[in-house]
């Protein structure tokens, strides 16, 4: 394979001050991760250690293989909600290694609100088991949760993704076959009380951990009877007496010690035979990204400079480079990974749409994971293009992407606006999983042009009524749609909302995607199969 | 396995493959049969077409450093730097004299005029549609021959804006 | 003797000194910058304490914090080494009113040999040769200009209190003085804080000769003959030898008596060396003391046997010269080479980074003199002097060709040094030859590139490089072996890692 020409200069002004740009977004980052990390209040951390108990990361390393690497996701979730009560949305999730084997880990921390579920945390619990079914992984549940956070009922208990999803997707995911263990570490009460009991096996922990339908207060209620949380329902009565729980541990390390012997004891999966090859280093130093992406993501860069800083060696096979030139396909290894790349250059035209549909198909019939860069406005507009069908043609690429059945992940590495977001496998095109730089944006159109078009409609009804306004006036019916679009467009808006499975950063996204496809490959990838695709 | 190594800015091309009893090694169009004795993890002994040379050699990044009989050598891996690849690395179009539009739209800046001196990569003209700005640049070095465009013009995907000439001329 | 020494110094003199010290059972408390926490002088002292950051202001010549780490640890004397407070007459006033042994000269004797103006005047008294020039330093630029002429050009304009070659300018003819003056004011008050200069007669190709003397606090100084230090580059000094191949008996023997001379005027005590600068004729000038312990002592050590450090230790604690003028009888040849941390093809910029491998020669009449291991890191903060490689053999030209085998076997990986520059300089016929002078590395080495001598070598360095990168192949795959099958899974190969941890770029 050739490599890629890289064109940048690294010593021009321009590129510094991306540079310098980016660099402080990344600096906000870790700064916004490190607090979203940090779980609840102090306060709350004292209590939690003064009942013996670690925290859920705490209880996350001991869990690990030491030295392994640990995927998190949507670690913003709720970010800049709720007053910024529940950070990480009360739940950790993400995958780690155990006993030389990928397990997908959920953890509540008690630390944040008593580790109740906000509709981010069911959404971000949804999702892990989601990640979990797509991808084959064994799940272990860290439970310490006092259940549904009571305030916001409505929002989380009864519709479909919502708190019943969380025991509906244990029984699917046991169906194919994949194991399930909950750890019971504190409260598990109430329609948590199904986690550990759904699941293949479970531990409890003598003294701290509780499972129970109904807790004291509501059985004191409905039956006047007093009864200690313990004897209602703790480690004793469920290992010798319900056979609720079926290993007994003494406190969280040994808990978390007879969790790594279960996952020693699963079968090792085997996993779907890819052609790898030895791994390489991009040949371009991956932090001169920095300095590549403009701090205006208006003005459009050379996304090859970016795949030049990803892929092994910053070799690229690139397909059809002449043609449809505003989508960049071809191939590359990722860690000695084959994947397919689709990354923006621009709008989508008919050309650059039917490019992306018959590259797309030709993954799928080689069985090779897909990888978009997003960096998309949307699809070209206009009377040419209308009659020229592009709206069938962008239709052609999107059925492409929603119907290839292999691995896709999908980073946002500038905009993701309008149908581009689609076509370039959004979130509602089944990525395995998706990730947004901390600079990226993504919303229905730029705020610019809503805003204009907001703005033209103004204009039409008052030329009706005889009446316009002035440039200053337009300037001020603007602002608010700007400002909205600003602030709803941002990564953290959206990762918040768990529209992601989280901000990444630039040099870590190799790592992560190398991560993520290896992950992938637990499930086997099926024979191709796609629709109509009107001509 | 095959790596390319720069020394003072010569770039050389290199080529490792195991053979009967070690290394069969290419430098450049240059064939060595090569044996190793590890002596330690930075010194090995050679024994190239039956000389015996001892080496010291570690590396940190992308550069290796070797000394052979007390004289030193650095070597970069060649690649960040990387601007002396071959036209082999060079997709088609970039060897091209002509500058096109990337898209439709309006060319809203135009930075050269007839007889400028240009370099690869420099921005000879920005054109913006849909709200993104695109920048036109040089894909060679040299000579601005014609401009064909004015600013505010609107022009087609793959009209030609600018039409250069190479360095030579 | 002295009950602990502290060690007011670093790199390679750091640890000579330690050395010596605990050769004699002396413990020693050696001082430290932050980027020098794990440096080898603080490895081999009795104790170490931190001076703080590294700009030296704030460590190494940060008086009032190394006289509270002396009283704090109880030393009682301290030994500077050179360069940092090894001259400065200020700090020796401070350690003799604060009641701490300086391993040194006194206070007066440092700042009267310091002032370059008063201590010419008082040699003039005394009937040293000193080279033609302006009695009196004048700020006046016209002054300076009238006794240019009177001096006759060329002429050589001088920091008043200058050393290592900064403020320094020939001048060939009137027409370049006032700029030249300008340039040395501006240099001097910028390295010395201050801008008085002269001027003096320019002497073409000298050689610099200088001598070892030893004296004691009762009067009785001694002589350890000469070292010529020729080899400079940028005015210091890189290549020295003894003895001196332009001095015969009678002028040795003459310049000998002049030093010792310089030392009684000066009421000198301990080691120092009187520098002289020789012409072609035979003719010799004083040209200053250097109130310490040189960076070249080695070689004088080699061929008289005496160890120049421990003496300073005794003389210090107020024991007489052991030995007499005339029982001192230097034997076969010594030649020390510096190792810079520098780009010789690169005007001898510093260079930075971690020592990545470490092999020193070793044989019979080899000595290293160091300050550095493998796996340490070379900072920009100070001298970039790494150590000093010293031969031994029975004559000049033995003694050359140890040297260059000795450097054939010195080898250090991961920075520039001047290695390969000095096997050039050493190999050099006119080195051979004994034609040395202060001109030399400018007239035979002004546009020096390492020569790729035999074109194979370069070939067998590059196959080299294949092999150990295709042996040790890049991080990721280096895990890869390790995890066992064809090719890893990033899973067990990438480490411990998080997003947003910066473990993305390594």
């Amino acid at each position: 394979m050739y490599r890629i020409e890289s064109r940048i200069d690294t010593s021009s002004q321009e590129f510094k001050e991306n540079k310098e740009y980016y660099l402080e977004k990344i600096e906000e980052f870790r700064s916004r991760l490190e607090q979203a990390k940090a779980g609840g209040p102090p306060a709350a951390h004292e209590k939690h250690k003064s009942r013996g108990k670690l925290t859920a990361r705490e209880r996350l390393r001991l869990l690990f293989d030491p030295g392994t690497p640990f995927l998190e996701f949507s670690s913003l979730a709720a970010y800049d909600m709720y007053k910024n009560e529940a950070p990480c949305s009360g739940i950790v999730t993400g995958v780690g290694v155990v006993h030389g084997k990928e397990v997908l880990i959920v953890a509540n921390d008690a630390t944040v609100k008593g580790g109740t579920y906000f509709p981010e945390t069911i959404k971000k619990h949804v999702r892990a088991q989601e990640i979990a079914l797509e991808n084959r992984l064994p799940c272990v549940y860290l439970v310490d949760s006092g259940g549904i956070f009571l305030p916001l009922q409505a929002g989380v208990f009864p519709d479909k993704g919502h708190f019943g999803s969380i025991f509906y997707n244990q029984a699917r995911l046991s169906a194919f076959s994949i194991p399930q263990i909950s750890v019971v570490l504190g409260f598990c009460t109430a329609g948590g009380a199904y986690v550990p009991a759904m699941s293949d096996e479970t531990v409890i922990v003598k003294g701290r951990g509780t499972i129970y339908i109904g807790g004291p207060p509501l059985v004191k209620a409905a039956t006047g009877v007093d009864v200690t949380p313990e004897e209602l329902g703790g480690a004793d009565v469920h290992c010798r007496i319900s056979g609720v729980s079926d290993h007994y541990a003494l406190d969280d390390e040994h808990a978390l010690e007879i969790t790594r012997n279960i996952v020693e004891n699963l079968p090792r999966p085997t996993k779907f035979q890819l052609d790898v090859a030895p791994p390489e280093d991009p040949a371009y130093d991956p932090e001169e990204i920095y300095g590549i992406v403009p701090r205006d993501l208006r003005k459009q860069f050379d996304i090859r400079e970016v795949i030049a800083r990803l892929v092994d060696g910053s070799r690229f096979h690139e397909f059809k480079e002449l043609y449809g030139t505003t989508l960049v396909c071809g191939f590359a290894r990722i860690m000695g990974y084959p994947v397919g790349i689709l990354a923006n250059n621009g709008v989508l035209f008919s050309e650059s749409a039917l490019k992306g549909a018959h590259f797309v198909s030709m993954c799928s019939v080689r069985k090779i994971p897909l990888l978009f860069l997003q960096n998309i406005t949307g699809f070209i507009v206009g009377k040419e293009y209308e009659h020229g069908g592009i709206a069938k043609d962008g239709a052609k690429m999107v059925h492409a992407v929603a119907n290839a059945d292999v691995p896709k992940f999908t980073v946002i590495v500038g905009g993701s606006h309008g149908a581009g977001n689609y076509g370039m496998c959004g979130r509602a095109y089944g990525p395995r999983l998706m990730w947004m730089w901390p600079a990226a944006k993504i919303s229905v159109m730029g705020g610019e042009e809503a805003a204009n078009v907001l703005l033209t409609v103004k204009m039409d009804i008052l030329r009706r009524e005889g009446k316009t306004m002035t440039p200053e006036e337009q300037e001020a019916f603007k602002a608010p749609t700007l400002e909205k679009y600003e602030q709803e467009g941002s990564a953290y808006f959206a990762t918040a909302r768990l529209w992601d499975d989280g901000v990444i950063e630039p040099l870590d996204t190799r790592t992560a995607l190398a991560l993520a496809i290896s992950m992938s490959l637990n499930a086997p990838i099926p024979d191709h199969r796609f629709g109509v695709f009107r001509m | 396995m095959e790596l390319n190594l720069t020394f003072n800015n010569e770039e050389y091309r290199l080529g490792v493959e195991r053979a009967e009893d070690g290394y069969e090694v290419t430098v450049g169009d240059r064939i060595y049969q090569v044996s190793v004795r590890p002596i330690s993890s930075n010194t090995f002994s050679l024994v190239i077409h039956g000389a015996n040379r001892l080496i010291h050699i570690a590396s940190a990044g992308r550069a290796t450093y070797v000394a052979v009989d007390g004289r030193q050598f650095c070597f970069q891996e060649a690649t960040p730097g990387g601007r002396k690849h071959g036209t082999r690395d060079l997709p088609i179009d970039r060897r091209e004299l002509t500058a096109i539009a990337p898209m439709p739209g309006r060319v809203v800046k135009l930075n050269v005029t007839e007889g400028d001196r240009v370099e690869r990569g420099h921005t000879l003209a920005v054109v913006e549609a849909m709200k993104m700005e695109n920048e036109v640049r040089a894909p060679i070095d040299g000579y601005v021959d014609r401009v064909l465009v004015r600013e505010d013009d609107m022009v087609n995907v793959g009209q030609v804006m600018i039409e250069l000439k190479s360095g030579e001329d | 003797m002295l009950k602990k020494v502290l060690v007011a110094n670093r790199g390679e003199i750091a640890v000579r000194i330690i050395r010596a010290c605990r050769e004699v059972g002396i413990p020693t408390v050696a001082v430290y910058s932050d980027v020098d926490h794990s440096s080898l002088h603080v490895q081999l002292a009795n104790e170490a304490y931190s001076l703080g950051p590294p700009p030296p202001l704030e460590s190494y010549l940060n008086i009032d914090k190394i006289i509270d780490i002396a009283k704090m640890s109880g030393a009682d004397a301290i030994h500077p080494g050179y360069g940092f407070l090894a001259e400065n007459y200020h700090f020796t006033k401070r350690c003799e009113d604060e009641g701490l042994i300086f391993v040194g000269a006194t206070s007066e004797a440092i700042r009267l040999l310091g002032n370059k103006l008063e201590s010419r005047e008082t040699m003039i008294r005394a009937g040293i040769p000193v080279i033609p020039g302006m009695e009196t330093a004048v700020r006046d630029t016209a002054a300076l200009v009238q006794q240019a002429s009177r001096i006759g050009y060329p002429v050589l304009i001088k920091a008043a209190s200058g050393g290592g070659g900064k403020g320094m300018r020939a001048v060939s003819s009137q027409a370049e003085l006032e700029r030249a003056l300008e340039g040395a004011r501006r240099e001097s008050k910028s390295a010395f804080g201050d801008d008085t200069v002269y001027v003096e007669k320019f002497i073409e190709r000298p050689r610099h000769v200088e001598f070892q003397i030893l004296a004691d606090h009762s009067g009785n100084t001694v002589h350890l003959f000469e070292r010529e230090c020729s080899i400079q580059r940028r005015h210091q000094k890189i290549v020295e030898e003894t003895p001196c191949t332009a001095l015969d008996d009678q002028l040795r023997r003459k310049m000998g008596e002049v030093a010792i001379e310089v030392a009684r005027v000066a009421h000198y005590t301990n080691a120092g060396t009187v520098e002289f600068l020789l012409d072609q004729d035979g003719d010799f000038y004083f040209l200053e003391v250097n109130t310490r312990v040189q960076v070249e002592h080695p070689i004088t050590e080699m061929t008289t046997g005496i160890d120049i450090v421990k003496l300073q230790l005794a003389l210090a604690s107020g024991d007489p010269i052991p030995v007499k003028q005339q029982d001192i009888v230097p034997r076969g040849h010594s030649i020390e080479a510096r190792i810079y941390a520098e780009d010789a093809e690169n005007d001898f910029m510093p260079s930075f980074g971690t020592i990545l491998f470490l092999q020193e020669p070793a044989g019979p009449g080899i000595r290293n003199d160091t300050g550095i291991y493998a796996g340490c890191d070379v900072t920009m903060h100070y001298d970039p002097i790494l150590a000093k490689l010293i031969v031994w053999d029975e004559n000049r030209e033995m003694a050359r060709s140890r040297m260059l085998t000795a450097l054939r076997d010195y080898t250090i990986l991961g920075i520039k040094t001047t290695i390969a520059f000095l096997r050039d300089v050493i190999a050099h016929p006119e080195f051979a030859a004994g034609n040395t002078h202060t001109d030399f590395i400018p007239e035979h080495f002004a546009q020096w590139r390492e020569a790729g001598d035999e074109p194979a070598n370069l070939d067998v360095a590059l196959l080299s490089a294949a092999i150990y990168r295709h042996l040790n192949p890049p991080r990721a795959a280096g895990r890869a072996a390790a995890s066992g099958p064809a090719f890893p899974n990033p899973w067990n190969a990438t480490g411990e890692w998080e997003i947003g941890q910066g473990k993305g770029a390594d």
